[in-house]
């Protein structure tokens, strides 16, 4: 019945505490990958990705997760009691794979906030993989401009520098590894690079 | 079928008649009752205590306030059959809260649910008892209100 319901990580306090200061500190200092506290994560989600899940979402929230077996779903609802969106347009929090072929549709369907409440957009936590990238990035939290060194399709890079133009409206981005996270917030502007 | 539930909306009414009443049981006694229960559990979540914002309104129909919050502790174990017990307190009681749980899944299980079942009755008994004093206390000083009707022939 419920059976693949897995265990709360002993002292989830902490792990919380540890995890939320590394996704503050990932939106303050773009483009540094930040190591996570390792956990035990139900079948299907990463151990980066149910940290950040753990500590970010609750029953305040709503998420938009698509691909989500019903195990996922029972482990998610049960540990962080967050309320399922079924549209992106419903949805706080999202959580999509940079594979995933209607990434870019479901970002364009998000909310952005709108100028009287910026903060009303949504996050994105974005499954990646590390790769050195033709990506570069400049914006506030770092002097030069620096190389983004998560792989992201070509195509998603071009919705990310649209979403760059929109600003002070816009969603920002988490990219969760295997075992770190990476901000992009909306603050930070990507380019591909000429030279 | 090891619960005596098939129906999930079967077991949700029944839970929320059960777990009514044992909350409202003194600590003490629900704990020293679940001793009876040797269960092999894993604790799924706590028991922790948590904050809970509390909603009042003027009158039940005014607009909703925060009245303030309240420390709330809870307690999730698994039974080796898969079955859930929840345990849900309003204060800091960890031992009760696991205690509760542990009746909830007492209650659940074909072979205990017996035993756990005259513990609850016992209980129910006593506790629409003491609701039933206290509702004579008040009824002593009870004012009824009425409008008077006035010009009208």
């Amino acid at each position: 019945m419920l059976a693949n319901i897995i265990e709360a990580p002993s002292r989830q306090t902490r792990l919380m505490q540890q995890t939320f200061r590394c996704a503050l500190s990932a939106l303050a200092e773009p483009l540094r990958p930040l190591s996570l506290p390792e956990v035990t994560a139900p079948e299907g989600i990463g151990t980066a990705l149910w940290a950040m899940v753990l500590t970010l979402l609750d029953h305040d929230v709503t998420v938009y997760w698509p691909d989500m077996n019903e195990s996922m779903r029972a482990n998610l609802v049960f540990h962080t009691g967050v309320q399922i969106a079924e549209e992106p347009e419903k949805a706080d929090w999202v959580v999509l794979h940079s594979d995933d072929p209607n990434a870019e549709s479901v970002l364009d369907r998000v909310p952005i906030g709108t100028h009287e409440r910026p903060d009303a957009a949504t996050s994105i936590l974005m499954l990646t993989s590390n790769a050195s990238t033709d990506v570069l990035a400049e914006g506030p939290g770092f002097e030069n401009p620096q190389e983004l060194k998560v792989k992201l399709s070509e195509s998603l890079v071009y919705r990310v520098i649209q979403n760059n133009q929109q600003y002070p409206l816009g969603f920002d981005l988490f990219l969760v590894g295997e075992h770190s996270v990476t901000g992009l917030p909306r603050s930070t502007r990507l380019m591909m690079r000429t030279d | 079928m090891v619960s005596r539930f098939s129906q999930g909306d079967e077991l949700q009414k029944a839970r929320h008649d059960w777990l009514g009443t044992l909350v409202r049981v003194p600590a003490n006694e629900v704990i020293e009752a679940s001793n009876a229960f040797d269960f092999n559990v894993v604790i799924l979540k706590g028991p922790e205590v948590g904050l809970l914002m509390t909603n009042g309104r003027i009158h039940s129909t005014g607009r909703p306030f925060h009245l303030g919050e309240v420390s709330l502790t809870k307690c999730v174990l698994r039974d080796d059959q898969g079955l859930l017990g929840y345990g849900h307190i309003i204060g800091r009681n960890k031992q009760q809260a696991k205690a509760i749980a542990l009746f909830d899944l007492a209650l659940q299980r074909n072979d205990s649910a017996h035993a756990a079942l005259i513990r609850l009755d016992a209980w129910k008994e006593e506790i629409a008892e003491i609701d039933a004093m206290e509702s004579e206390v008040v009824e002593e000083t009870r004012v009824d209100f009425f409008t008077m009707v006035r010009g009208e022939s």
